[in-house]
């Protein structure tokens, strides 16, 4: 079947024509999804250029390592929501990005990769000065709203779970909260986020995690030195690390892969002792347990 | 996927970047990545304002993210759109009920110069728009904002609606007669409060 043209295209009055066109006002502030994805547990906003790839990738990673370990909450819910501040530069760029994602795309197929055609952005090419006044706004409040989602957090060390799991509970009952029928009233205000706009910056997560991405790297590649490089200098930037458990294993299964057993031991020993259930505590013992049997060849490192 | 040599057994590193979390919380991710700011225009357009449309935004993804297992991949802005129309006539109630005056754009947005003058009439403009879009059925609303302002083909809203081709364009056809009436009445009210002045 042809379309009709659009008003718009054809013979709109000018009456017509002023209204149609303000509808170009219509722009959601990136706050609001900054909001909901963390309301919904997800990681909040920043990566939408490429959600599936780079540094949600490599946050996914580490969001598993603390999911499979026991600690789990404080891995993935702290990794969540402290990623929130830390991407205010990332949501900043798709705020710019935006109107360039606009284009026209009706003839993209629905459902089609939300990333590499907007199927929803159907905004025509002479809205974008108005769509971008609307989203230079959107942005400043976007960085306010990241900021604010990551909401009295504590800081994710190993002692720090108790935070995560109240942080993970929240969320979880959130989800709960609304239920099936689209009528329920009540939902969450994008207000119900504290503001800490004024909380000092942390340091970006996605820096973390590809610096520590570095050491596993080269521990992946047989490269034990250079892991263990890479680990002080992991130490040396992040004075208050999120990923130190993360860390700790890595270090111990470096310094085992160089034949560095007392430190191994050293390391793992002083892991265990502050939190003997923590994130990778059997993945710890088990390493140093291994290491404490072999009698081998100490060039490589201990298997479990 | 290949598994890392030297990955610890049952913890998920991985040798490349494809590690994923939870299926449905990468697919809910996608979903807000892909849809968010169509669902936030279309239930403004379904006539929920100020700072109503983020929360009713949340909203309709909060019933997405339950009912995820329900919805069939293909589906999954039909899905969106229908749960937002259900959503924006709640939160309209809501809003009469509170006698609500619509939050004035104008107020919380920063002086856009050198173009302020013609955003502050875009601005009245989309209120007078909102008062138009009022006047229409629902169900005129719907086709004639998704063909007029969003932009879409008639298939696609065919399908996001559930609804034959034909009757999408007979909608159509109907909702522009009464929007074209309806903005000549509100100009020629216009013109004669003018003139009564």
């Amino acid at each position: 079947m042809s379309d009709l043209e659009r008003l718009l295209d054809t013979d709109a009055t000018d009456a017509e024509r002023r209204l149609l066109r303000s509808a170009r006002l219509d722009a959601a502030p990136s706050a609001g999804k900054a909001h909901l994805l963390g309301a919904l547990g997800l990681v909040a906003a920043g990566t939408a250029s490429a959600p599936a790839s780079g540094a949600a990738a490599l946050f996914a990673k580490w969001i598993a390592i603390g999911a499979v370990a026991g600690a789990v909450t404080s891995g993935s819910v702290q990794v969540v929501r402290t990623f929130a501040s830390s991407n205010d530069e990332a949501t900043r760029r798709e705020a710019v990005t935006a109107p360039a994602r606009r284009a026209r795309a009706s003839s993209a197929p629905l459902g089609a990769a939300p990333n590499e055609v907007d199927p929803s952005g159907a905004v025509g090419k002479d809205a974008l000065a108005l769509n971008e006044s609307a989203l230079v706004d959107g942005d400043r409040a976007s960085s306010n709203g990241a900021r604010a989602a990551s909401a009295g957090e504590g800081r994710p060390t190993l002692g720090g779970r108790a935070n995560a799991r109240d942080g993970r509970q929240k969320t979880v009952d959130f989800r709960g909260k609304f239920g099936e029928s689209p009528g329920v009233p009540g939902a969450p205000s994008a207000t119900a986020f504290p503001d800490v706009s004024e909380a000092p910056r942390e340091p970006k997560l996605d820096v973390e995690v590809r610096s520590l991405d570095a050491a596993r790297s080269a521990l992946t590649s047989n490269d034990a030195r250079g892991a263990l490089a890479a680990l002080d200098d992991y130490d040396r930037r992040f004075s208050a690390p999120r990923l130190a458990p993360e860390a700790a294993l890595l270090r111990v299964e470096a310094l085992l892969a160089v034949g560095r057993r007392t430190e191994a031991r050293q390391v793992g020993e002083r892991w265990l002792s502050r939190d003997p259930s923590g994130a990778h505590a059997d993945r710890l013992r088990a390493l140093l347990d291994d290491a404490s049997r072999s009698t081998g060849d100490q060039s490589k490192p201990a298997r479990p | 996927m290949r598994q890392a040599r030297l990955a610890p057994e049952g913890i998920a590193i991985r040798t490349d970047e494809t590690v994923e979390p939870a299926r449905d919380d990468l697919r809910l991710r996608r979903l807000v990545d892909g849809h968010y700011d169509f669902v936030w225009r279309s239930l403004r357009r379904l006539g929920v304002l100020g700072g109503d449309v983020d929360d009713a935004t949340q909203r309709v993804f909060l019933i997405a993210a339950r009912r995820l297992g329900d919805v069939r991949p293909e589906a999954e802005r039909s899905f969106l759109f229908q749960s937002a129309v259900r959503v924006a006539a709640d939160s309209r109630r809501t809003q009469r009920r509170r006698h609500e005056v619509p939050a004035d754009e104008a107020g919380d947005r920063p002086d856009p110069s050198p173009n302020a003058e013609e955003l502050l009439d875009a601005r009245q403009a989309r209120r007078e728009l909102d008062r138009v879009l009022d006047s229409l059925p629902m169900e005129l609303r719907l086709v004639f904002t998704l063909f007029e302002l969003e932009e879409l083909t008639m298939a696609e809203i065919a399908t996001l609606l559930e609804l034959p081709q034909g009757t999408v364009a007979s909608r159509l056809r109907r909702a522009r007669e009464s929007f074209r009436d309806e903005v000549a009445r509100a100009q020629s009210r216009r013109k004669s409060g003018k003139n009564d002045r």
